[in-house]
């Protein structure tokens, strides 16, 4: 049998933990629906299995995260891992499949924190194997603690990969070099906002202690850097990239690529939310109102899947939204709702402070991008960027016209991986902002499912209106 | 104000088909819009096939229509790999209607044979038979038919294409022929002039053009409305469902079930009445997910991707409408269903009767005015 | 075959489960993904890539990017997305047998036969 909930919240990180935990410590009937086997979103992966020295190498940004779990398992909200959603509907109807299962369930509302994902940019040779994101190999350090080895190379723009490469140098990695593509000249747009960032030393001192640990070091830091090229024949044998006028080749085992992070918004667009377009950053995320709410009463979206401002943001952003969610389900006034949300509203301005400098100085630009022909945009479909160009060529100007074209966005990712490049490619060629080409559409199922699961899924049928009392006889 | 001889209105398959088949016959200066709406792209959620098994039954004209169309398909598809390079797919590997239980089995023997009648009263062959489930089962070695599985009805002579590949071929061998084709432009407004010349408005400018043709789908309603011309169409939404790609292993195509070049298996269809919708629904994935594995049980393990949902267009007797529009006779409509499957009469029939070089006898019964007093 | 790109850090000593990959046994650590133990064991190609043919690693270990889908107990799953489970059957198809556009050679009936063109007809004639 199907079931019905106050509320679900779709993914377990910051804001999805302390949404659930919000909610649920009012009494709610909470469900938290994680896609992964453990708590804690990318952020926070492993957390409550995570060593102590674990802890201690990725520090507070990561054992905060500690304090978050434990919140959440005492909140008494329904905890149910590995549990992909693979349908939302704007009436608060989800699909997910679990331990090779689907089913239905429905809620008041839902809450989606599904979190960012790495900006993907394609570059010549990264399908090659050996090529990973920079979240990857530090997914990979928190939850099995392997470490990268042999000749590694780190690639892109962005404070993360900085951050990744701190990290690595404190496991002892040997980073052969960083290329970093983040131009040499600062931004007009990073200078209004950089008194405001100067007012929180703390995030000042961490970003000058990145760059000397790199420079301690002795890593080739690499800035300016354009045209990166991975190079191998089965799988990545060196690295190339164009420095100022001169070409350099570092032989590589491991190219780790970042370029910042974007929300992971398919479920949104699944489900049919209005999407708005961060232009500054280049990203697509749902247009929300200040509480997370959609153009849909029942959904809401917490975290950096609703706009991307970090782990620390996301937990406030995802207790405002539980906020505004006990009011509408009649269990807080709006004035309990405002002073309640108060002090986390002074946190969040607080924890934002930096936000528009760092953003401004590492926006992405278009000319960053400098897509190849030969180059693979479509992974899951082996389209690459001339398939792309030449179908804008013979006509198409929206994404899912050149998709249908191209079959670029067709595969199992369904544009995860192509679709913002893709956008930019084909903007590129007619000389348009991406997003006036619109957005590929996101259909069901997010996930892969296996057909056995969907013909064996109970549905909930329209049931037919009973007496209670008459049944109660029976 | 742009001077043009033929604007075709509806970037689809048969609207860009017609484009085609137009400046193969060289009718000068031809240019094609699309809209590109996301909500009426039917033409995008073909199914893919080729195909006359089973149609006309109660339209021996259009029976005969569809099997000229099936006949035509082969070259059709060389021509466009020769012109564009974009190879559509097309593999000519015969068609077949699975039976569950034998009344299915007796009903479908009984279809073949009313349609056999149905074609010797217009002098055409219909080349179907039916299988029994051993000879199915022969037919397509690699999948295991289930055990509901009593049979087929089976055809040799049609077979399955891929619909997006046909689209971008077609769009492309316009241009290269000469065609204009301009994605992304609304139509605004049609005025017939009374010497013989209509002006299209649409949102970037207006055109003025000798003839017209318009096969804007579901959007022909609107645009036939302010020239006093009822369209008689209406939608059905099909559902359909894809799987990750596999090997090689379905070459017959199924009603229900094929598998593409690409190895993928295209799950359908559904039939249903809901205006513009084109979401999908569980209830529809799950009882087309249930028939396909009913059909071919090691379905059941393959991973379905992505579904989607598109509007056919539909007549009341399901057969298309070609027709000029009452009182404009350099205004042309075309509206159906089937775009893959009649696409190569566009260039053969359609084309050179909009342009007065003659008229397929077949067309007096695609009229739109046929169903004026239905 | 690539080098091996991880190790794991000295102080882990992972508990080991048997699982059979690609038809011979071996062991790969509990309690983390099929994807981040396999890399562990110097195996980092995860797939032959349906479409371009070509080997695929890994690419960003948290579900987006479907580069390290296998077959895992005979459904195509993402190995960073499914634990490992102690007996677990895992088919990486990696010799390249798949996808390679053909059919299985068992083919014996008129459809196997290279197509005949049909006759092209006249406008307007029946067949």
């Amino acid at each position: 049998m199907s079931r019905h909930v106050d509320v679900i919240v779709v993914g377990a990180g910051p804001a999805g933990l302390s949404a659930s935990s919000t909610l649920a410590e009012m009494g709610l009937d909470v469900v938290t629906l994680d896609e992964q086997p453990q708590l804690g979103g990318q952020i926070y992966r492993n957390i409550e299995k995570a060593s102590p020295k674990s802890l201690h190498l990725f520090g507070e940004d990561y054992s905060s995260g500690l304090m978050i779990a434990e919140r959440f398992r005492k909140s008494g909200a329904d905890y149910e891992n590995s549990t992909s959603v693979w349908q939302l509907d704007s009436d608060g109807t989800i699909c997910c499949s679990s331990r090779a299962h689907s089913r239905q369930m429905r809620a008041n509302h839902v809450i989606v924190a599904t979190g960012a994902m790495e900006r993907p940019v394609p570059i010549p040779g990264w399908t090659l194997p050996g090529v990973m994101g920079a979240g990857a190999v530090n997914n990979l350090t928190k939850e099995s603690g392997l470490k990268p080895s042999g000749n590694v190379v780190l690639a892109g723009s962005g404070p993360l990969l900085l951050l990744e490469a701190t990290l690595l140098i404190k496991k002892n990695v040997e980073i052969a070099a960083i290329l970093d593509t983040t131009p040499l000249i600062p931004r007009v747009s990073a200078v209004p906002p950089a008194p405001k960032a100067l007012m929180r030393t703390d995030f000042l001192l961490k970003g000058a202690s990145m760059l000397k640990s790199i420079k301690d070091a002795g890593i080739p830091h690499h800035r300016g850097v354009k045209d990166i090229c991975a190079i191998g024949t089965n799988c990545l044998e060196s690295v190339q990239a164009r420095c100022g006028k001169e070409t350099i080749t570092i032989p590589a085992d491991l190219l780790m690529l970042h370029f910042g992070v974007i929300p992971n918004s398919h479920i949104f667009r699944q489900a049919g939310c209005r999407m708005a377009w961060k232009a500054d950053q280049r990203y697509w995320h749902p247009a929300c109102d200040q509480w997370g709410r959609t153009n849909f009463e029942r959904i809401f979206a917490a975290g950096d899947g609703a706009m991307v401002s970090g782990g620390v943001s996301a937990r406030y952003r995802g207790e405002l939204t539980a906020l505004e969610v006990s009011r509408c389900l009649g269990i807080i006034s709006g004035h309990e709702r405002d002073a309640l949300a108060k002090p986390l509203k002074k946190a969040l301005r607080h924890d934002g402070w930096p936000r528009p400098f760092v953003d401004a100085i590492y926006a992405p630009r278009p000319e960053q991008f400098s897509f190849d022909d030969a180059t693979i945009l479509c992974r899951c479909e082996n389209v690459t960027v001339k398939d792309v160009r030449r179908a804008v060529r013979e006509g198409a100007r929206d994404l899912n016209e050149i998709k249908i074209m191209t079959r670029s966005g067709m595969g199992s990712c369904q544009g995860r991986m192509c679709g913002p490049a893709l956008a930019e490619i084909a903007a590129a060629e007619i000389s348009l902002s991406p997003d006036r080409l619109g957005l590929l559409n996101v259909r069901p199922p997010l996930r892969p499912v296996p057909l056995e699961e969907i013909a064996e899924m109970e549905l909930e049928t329209a049931k037919e209106s009973s007496n209670w009392l008459l049944d109660n006889k029976k | 104000m742009k001077s043009v001889d033929i604007i075709v209105i509806g970037g689809g398959l048969s609207g860009s088909a017609t484009a085609l088949g137009l400046v193969r016959e060289g009718a000068g200066k031809v240019v094609l819009f699309d809209e590109h709406l996301p909500s009426q792209r039917l033409s995008r959620g073909n199914f893919g096939l080729t195909w006359f098994m089973c149609k006309g039954a109660t339209h021996p004209v259009y029976a005969q229509w569809c099997r000229m169309a099936a006949q035509k398909w082969p070259d059709f598809a060389a021509d466009l790999k020769e012109e564009t390079g974009y190879d559509v797919e097309l593999e000519w590997t015969g068609g077949a209607v699975h039976a569950f239980g034998e009344e299915e089995f007796n009903a479908h023997s009984q279809s073949v044979e009313s349609l056999r009648k149905v074609c010797e009263s217009v002098g055409i062959d219909y080349p179907v038979k039916m299988l029994d489930r051993s000879e199915f089962q022969d037919l397509i070695p690699n999948m295991q038919l289930g055990e509901d599985v009593t049979g087929a009805m089976y055809t040799s002579e049609q077979g399955h294409v891929n619909p997006l590949k046909l689209l971008t071929a077609l769009r492309c061998a316009f241009q290269k022929k000469g065609g204009i084709f301009k994605g992304g432009e609304s139509i605004g407004k049609i005025i017939p002039h009374k010497n013989g010349t209509v002006t299209v408005k649409t949102v970037k400018g207006s055109y003025q053009c000798e003839k017209l043709v318009i096969a804007a789908g579901h959007g022909s309603t609107r645009l036939l409305k302010s020239l006093g011309e009822k369209l008689h169409i209406y939608p059905s939404r099909g559902q359909l469902m894809v799987t990750e790609r596999q090997k090689r292993m379905l070459r017959v195509p199924i009603l229900c079930v094929r598998q593409t070049v690409d190895g993928t298996f295209l799950i359908g269809l559904t039939t249903e009445d809901t205006a513009m919708d084109t979401r999908t629904t569980a209830a529809a994935m799950k009882d087309e997910a249930i028939n396909a594995i009913r059909l071919f049980p090691q379905l059941a393990k393959y991973n379905w991707v992505r579904a989607w949902g598109a509007i056919r267009v539909m007549t009341p007797d399901g057969a298309p409408i070609y027709s000029r529009v009452q009182g404009h006779d350099n205004i042309t409509v075309l509206a159906l269903h089937s775009a893959v499957s009649l696409a190569p009469m566009k260039i053969s029939a359609i084309a050179p009767w909009i342009l007065g070089k003659n008229e397929a006898e077949q067309l007096k019964h695609f009229t739109n005015g046929r169903f004026n007093n239905a | 075959m690539p080098n091996s790109i991880f190790k794991y850090d000295s102080e882990i000593t992972p508990q080991m489960v048997k699982v059979m990959l690609d038809g011979r046994e071996i062991s790969l650590p509990a309690e983390m993904s099929v994807a981040a133990g396999l890399l562990g064991q110097g195996e980092i190609i995860s797939r032959i890539s349906p479409s371009s043919k070509r080997a695929c690693s890994p690419h960003c270990l948290m579900g987006v990017c479907y580069e390290c889908i296998m077959e895992i107990n005979g459904i195509n799953r993402q190995a960073c997305m499914t634990k490992v489970e102690e007996g677990m059957v895992i088919n990486r198809h990696i010799d390249g047998s798949d996808f390679n556009g053909k059919y299985e050679s068992t083919e014996k009936t008129e459809a196997n036969v290279n197509y005949e063109m049909p006759k092209p007809l006249k406008e307007g004639e029946p067949s």
